[in-house]
């Protein structure tokens, strides 16, 4: 009979009503959104680079070269000689090393000259290794392994051809046109940079800048370090022992021949992280502060509507309704507008992720989930729900004491 | 039965009102005082007063809505003053029907549901209900099609009837009317009393108005001045 009563004045008011609700329903789908995309970004941050022990590139900053050689943004400052790469990569503390050589691209898509060991040992998530959708690693001087999402904006699929650009924007005007490329194999999607690169082998990088006509060998008869020593943007290292990994790191900052820097990848993102974190906390308080406005707005709305329902509380007040009726009602319809709207932010969320998430996939390369995280959604539905009840306070009071005289004067 | 018994014998009046004084602030111009006035059991009193006089907080003070005052009021027996505003709430759900002025009902409820709202706060909650509610809304002629109106749909006129039948509905022992008629023309409004009247039955009915014609039609009349004015006999006695 309550919940009647409060679902039939609700539907009397609906006007009101219903935009109370959209003006939760908004701020709480601000609220969830930002949530959701700092988690993900967060978690899509984090996941881009596991089980590397240390990223080497030429002297610069430990965030630049992150940067560069894991998120495919910026250059690298200079590059690394063959020599210095040989010189680390086999001493003894080192367990494997992966070259990466930057600087060419396909259609906006960065192209990476790397060796088979970049499919071993690149790991991302939690120690997950790259996998492949079809095909294998290449074998021969021409070939190339697509990111899953080149292979997917691009359309390509397996011994398609393809002409490299020198540059690493969208447009270049050189085309390495003399040397296509055949697609042998194409990578699972990993949710990180690394879909969307092209893998060729690294002696082809050395190729593709000269004139000469070379023909497709197999990679086992041009070994790199004899015909082919090509310059490095960077190289990944692994250890066998963590201790050994902080001494590595200060011989590499320390090497006399070239100036290097050595970074901990994970720390590296540690302090990128912080500099996005400071966005990250604006972003909360401020949809914490629109929350906030809107529970706000909804007591504004039910003290105004006190004023038409002074009436009909009094009605009820006459009737016999305790003050704690008064007050169940005007709380249950705050409760009941807070958890309507904020049911219909979450759809609205989910809806709006759906449907966004190819377009944030394309332009921004961030896999978002749609789903969003329920523990998170289910403590903003509380607290908004508390808060509501909270202050629903103020009119219900306010109104059982205004009831109690004005109705029954007239 | 028994109940009912010791209610005859005990309740010999339905309202009993001693050295009542009120006011709503030392600064108030505003003064209520009845010093001596009794209501017997089943009477049908009209009470009269002009704007302003202080007939709706007497009411008020009545039915237990308003609390600060000094003296006695006895409501069927009940003194008010002993009562917490709880039990002053469910004192009034059981034993009093109200009627207002105007805007008696819930627009947004059917006047079915109106009619019932009043069960939902009661204490005590009767059996055979339905057969008396069956019984009322024929006496007051309102049929199932109307029944199951919004009130907001209603007319006036049917408005009332509809306020009468949940005043009357679980046969209260006081009904209190505050100016019921005053939105009505002069026939219905004579129709609704003579309705209301034959309705209240065994009922004491407190009928409180500005308008002096209405009063030939009830047992008692009284002027709310006269009542005041009983200050100086009482003081002289």
């Amino acid at each position: 009979m309550l919940l009647k009563l409060v679902l039939a004045s609700l539907w009397s008011r609906r006007i009101m009503a219903i935009l109370t609700c959209t003006s939760i329903a908004i701020s709480m789908l601000v609220l969830i959104g930002v949530e959701h995309l700092r988690a993900e970004v967060k978690n899509n941050f984090e996941r881009t680079v596991s089980g590397v022990d240390l990223i080497v590139g030429s002297r610069t900053s430990g965030i630049n070269l992150l940067l560069f050689s894991v998120f495919k943004i910026g250059n690298p400052s200079n590059n690394i000689q063959w020599e210095t790469y040989q010189d680390i990569a086999t001493r003894p503390q080192v367990e494997w090393s992966v070259p990466l050589a930057m600087g060419d691209s396909h259609h906006g898509f960065s192209v990476i000259g790397t060796t088979g060991d970049y499919f071993d040992y690149f790991k991302y998530a939690d120690k997950q290794p790259i996998s492949f959708k079809q095909g294998e690693a290449f074998n021969r001087l021409y070939e190339v392994v697509l990111g899953a999402d080149v292979a997917k904006k691009l359309g390509y699929s397996l011994e398609q051809s393809l002409v490299m650009s020198h540059g690493t924007g969208k447009v270049s005007f050189t085309h390495h046109d003399d040397h296509p490329f055949a697609v042998v194999g194409i990578l699972n999607p990993t949710g990180t940079p690394a879909d969307q690169s092209l893998y060729i082998p690294l002696q082809s990088i050395d190729i593709l800048h000269q004139t000469q006509d070379i023909h497709d060998e197999s990679l086992s008869e041009v070994p790199l370090g004899a015909k082919y020593q090509p310059q490095l943007s960077a190289f990944l290292l692994g250890s066998n022992s963590k201790i050994a990994v902080l001494g590595l790191q200060r011989e590499i900052n320390q090497y006399k021949q070239e100036p290097l820097s050595a970074i901990l990848p994970v720390l590296a993102l540690r302090e990128l992280w912080q500099i996005v974190g400071a966005v990250e906390i604006s972003l909360r308080v401020i949809s914490w502060l629109i929350l906030a406005t809107s529970l706000i707005c909804m007591t504004t709305m039910l003290l105004a509507s006190m004023k038409e329902r002074e009436r009909e509380l009094a009605v009820l007040r006459a009737l016999g309704a305790k003050a704690h009726i008064i007050i169940l009602l005007i709380g249950a319809e705050a409760l009941m507008l807070t958890l309507l709207g904020a049911v219909a932010g979450y759809i609205l969320v989910t809806v709006g992720l759906l449907l966004g998430q190819p377009l944030l996939e394309q332009h921004f390369a961030l896999y978002i989930s749609p789903y969003v995280n329920v523990d998170a959604v289910g403590r903003f539905f509380l607290i908004a729900a508390g808060a509501a009840v909270l202050l629903s306070f103020i009119p219900a009071i306010l109104a059982y004491k205004k009831s109690l005289l004005k109705g029954l004067k007239q | 039965m028994g109940m009912l018994f010791l209610c005859v014998v005990f309740m010999s009046y339905s309202l009993s009102i001693n050295n009542l004084f009120f006011t709503w602030s030392k600064h108030s111009d505003f003064r209520l005082r009845i010093p001596n006035w009794q209501v017997r059991t089943g009477e049908k009193v009209f009470l009269y007063g002009r704007s302003g006089e202080g007939k709706s907080t007497l009411l008020n003070l009545i039915s237990g809505i308003e609390n600060r005052y000094t003296g006695n009021i006895q409501v069927l027996g009940q003194d008010m003053a002993t009562l917490s505003q709880r039990q002053k709430d469910t004192f009034r759900a059981n034993n009093i029907g109200i009627i207002f002025q105007q805007f008696n009902l819930l627009p947004y409820l059917s006047a079915e549901q109106n009619i019932l709202l009043a069960q939902r706060f009661k204490s005590i909650k009767q059996s055979s209900q339905l057969e008396q509610l069956a019984s009322i809304c024929e006496r007051l002629e309102l049929n199932s099609h109307l029944l199951k109106q919004k009130a907001a749909q209603l007319s006036v006129g049917q408005q009332q009837r509809v306020a009468v039948a949940r005043a009357l509905y679980g046969s209260p022992a006081l009904i209190i009317a505050d100016e019921p008629t005053s939105a009505l023309d002069t026939q219905t409004r004579e129709q609704f009393i003579q309705l209301l009247l034959d309705s209240a039955q065994s009922s004491t009915v407190l009928f409180v108005s500005h308008d002096m014609s209405l009063a030939s039609h009830f047992d008692q009349q009284l002027g709310l001045a006269e009542l005041q004015q009983q200050e100086s006999v009482t003081d002289v006695a």
